[in-house]
């Protein structure tokens, strides 16, 4: 053990000499990461470019009644922001729907709003895709038909309270009685925002979609930095390892030096992450709910972030101790991280897998990362993924100190 | 004897590569191990060297056995891999700090073994920008840091253009001269000629050859079953 200190000395050295080409990838990472965020976090903003669902609007051509109508609806309704209606010609529409730019068409005869006023019923025509299977489409077709269901019911109700009106109390106005029937069902009823409440189910434990974006990217920038760091180990020599085992620094000497030399490279490009996140997000107004209740900043995140952090490191030396060359070495990081990062939830919330994945998802490193760093986000009182963070850690190094003992001796 | 390796046995799965190897050796002598391809020339090595465990045998260094003393067989000897054992990315200068204690280096550097090797003229290159001969001579520096009495050497002089080959030819000469004991496994008529002992491996035993220039004969003797 006598060479431990030059040895790690010299590790700490050549992670230097990496540091620039690390700190480029990791600018790169970062942007692209904030990017992301950023992204994201104006999605879940007021913002009426941001529709989500589009539906056209065709037919009853010289009928501005149905237009204003629109009009009125999107200029009224919260809910445009989740679902937009546009007028158009039917042709148009049917041309943006086949290149899957709107979710559906709505097709009004002609003659319609005039039919409407005589009572009389003419059947609207709704428009989707072939296949029509997907979330929006069913969403958007179960909508329409409701509102149908709404019209038609709406209209039988009003004509029937005029006949009461009328049979019942002779001294007021049928018609007077009926308008404000339907300026208050208009008003109550007719509000979108009122007919349903959003509930996004599993997205950690309470954490706001911007707090569970900033631990999913933090985790996806610590599984991708990797990529980057294999020259530290694709150049690394057999014969050293031998020959230092013979002189009796053996396998944990070196695994130790060469591991704590790579995790202080992440720290650096963590911190440098860090201050870029925390001057995009400032410079982009984001604000993640769980740090200001906290009162902290994007960057009081990295000291959660530093347990997941030393295991997932852990992982990825694995890695680069199982592979045999510099390219298995970069694509078994890659893969992992992509597969990982998908598994886990840290690209899109995991409660939208079957209960498998989700199972196998929260028992992979960055899972069990994502558990921890929610925990900590979240300040909860308990933080089970914790032990299992550390465990995980203690069992990366041995598999990697029992995989560098056999490269020595063979 | 001051080096005396008996028996030694080394089995990979169900292949027997060495069935009982033995040679001895004294301080100043150079024992050359030769033999064709693939007959466990550089096994025979790593386990004297205590990369490799052995199946069985003993090496021991005026009676004591080097194998089952770790802690003497550090101090005793020093190996030079065919590989180069070095840290790519960084200087000559660093990877002789990882071996040798400040003083050493500097005295090493002005007038011992390092300055026959010539390493003083690319201290500052990174190892992976230094020719294959500076890298040996490197490697080889690197080695004599310990001051050992016994260095085991695998091919070290392979591929190496004439001019290397002769200067460190030398330091062996001079490593010799000053009480070293030299192991080599080759397969090169200048570093025969160098050795005062050599020993055909073969069928997983070692028997003493005497070398007499002649090429042919030697071919012929290698191809032996």
């Amino acid at each position: 053990m006598r060479k431990l200190p030059s040895y790690f000395g010299l590790q700490l050295k050549r992670a230097a000499r990496l540091l620039p080409r690390m700190l480029a990838v990791t600018l790169l990472l970062a942007v692209l990461s904030a990017m992301s965020a950023l992204i994201l976090s104006r999605l879940n903003q007021d913002d009426a470019s941001q529709t989500r669902v589009r539906i056209g609007v065709a037919g009853d051509n010289g009928e501005e009644i149905l237009s204003q109508a629109l009009d009125l609806l999107q200029s009224v309704d919260s809910s445009r922001f989740s679902i937009g209606f546009e007028r158009m010609e039917e042709a148009e529409g049917r041309q943006l729907l086949a290149k899957g730019e709107l979710n559906g068409l709505v097709l009004f005869p002609d003659g319609f709003a005039d039919a409407l006023w005589y009572g009389e019923h003419r059947p609207v025509t709704y428009l989707t895709r072939a296949a029509g299977s997907d979330v929006g489409s069913l969403m958007t077709r179960e909508l329409v038909e409701t509102i149908s269901s709404l019209i038609l019911e709406t209209e039988n109700a009003v004509y029937g309270a005029q006949t009461l009106v009328r049979d019942t109390l002779p001294d007021q106005d049928p018609y007077r009685a009926g308008d404000q029937l339907v300026i208050r069902y208009a008003s109550a009823i007719l509000d979108r925002e009122r007919l349903y409440t959003v509930e996004l189910s599993d997205i950690g434990d309470s954490l706001s979609l911007a707090g569970y974006s900033l631990c999913g990217l933090s985790l996806v920038f610590v599984l991708l930095w990797s990529v980057s760091c294999s020259p530290f180990f694709s150049r690394r020599s057999r014969e050293l390892g031998q020959v230092l085992s013979a002189e009796g620094f053996g396998a944990g000497g070196q695994v130790f030096c060469e591991f704590i030399a790579f995790f202080l490279l992440l720290l650096c490009a963590m911190a440098v992450a860090g201050l870029l996140a925390f001057l995009l997000l400032g410079r982009f107004g984001v604000v993640i709910p769980e740090l200001q209740r906290a009162e902290g900043s994007a960057l009081s995140l990295l000291p959660a972030l530093l347990p997941p952090a030393l295991m997932l490191c852990a992982f990825q030396f694995l890695l680069y101790e199982l592979s045999g060359s510099a390219v298995s070495g970069i694509l078994l990081q890659f893969l992992s991280a992509v597969i990982q990062g998908y598994l886990s939830g840290c690209f899109y919330p995991s409660s939208f897998f079957p209960e498998s994945l989700r199972r196998l998802g929260a028992l992979l490193p960055a899972g069990v990362g994502m558990d921890d760093l929610r925990a900590e986000l979240l300040a909860l009182p308990e933080n089970p993924a914790r032990v299992l963070v550390w465990a995980y850690l203690l069992l990366f190094l041995l598999l990697s100190l029992l995989l560098r003992r056999r490269r020595n001796r063979t | 004897m001051d080096l005396t390796v008996e028996n030694i046995q080394k089995r990979y799965g169900r292949n027997q590569v060495l069935t009982g190897a033995s040679f001895d050796a004294d301080r100043g002598d150079c024992a050359g191990i030769i033999g064709t391809n693939g007959t466990g020339k550089s096994t025979l090595l790593r386990i004297l060297a205590g990369v490799l465990r052995s199946n069985g045998g003993r090496c021991l260094w005026q009676g004591e056995d080097l194998l089952k003393n770790a802690s003497l067989r550090s101090r005793t000897l020093a190996y030079v891999p065919q590989g180069t054992p070095l840290i790519e990315e960084l200087s000559a200068l660093d990877n002789l700090r990882l071996w040798y204690v400040p003083r050493d280096l500097e005295r090493s550097l002005d007038e011992g073994l390092l300055r026959e090797l010539g390493v003083q003229d690319f201290l500052k290159t990174t190892a992976s920008r230094l020719s294959g001969g500076m890298r040996k001579r490197l490697s080889i520096g690197c080695a004599l840091a310990k001051d050992p009495s016994v260095l085991l050497l695998d091919e070290p002089t392979a591929a190496l253009d004439l001019v290397c080959k002769e200067r460190i030819l030398e330091t062996f000469e001079r490593f010799r001269s000053n009480g070293g004991l030299l192991v080599l496994v080759t397969h090169d008529q200048w570093e025969m000629e160098l050795c005062s002992k050599l020993y055909l491996l073969s069928g997983g035993k070692l028997s003493p050859y005497s070398y007499t220039g002649d090429l042919q004969a030697l071919l012929r003797d290698l191809e032996r079953p």
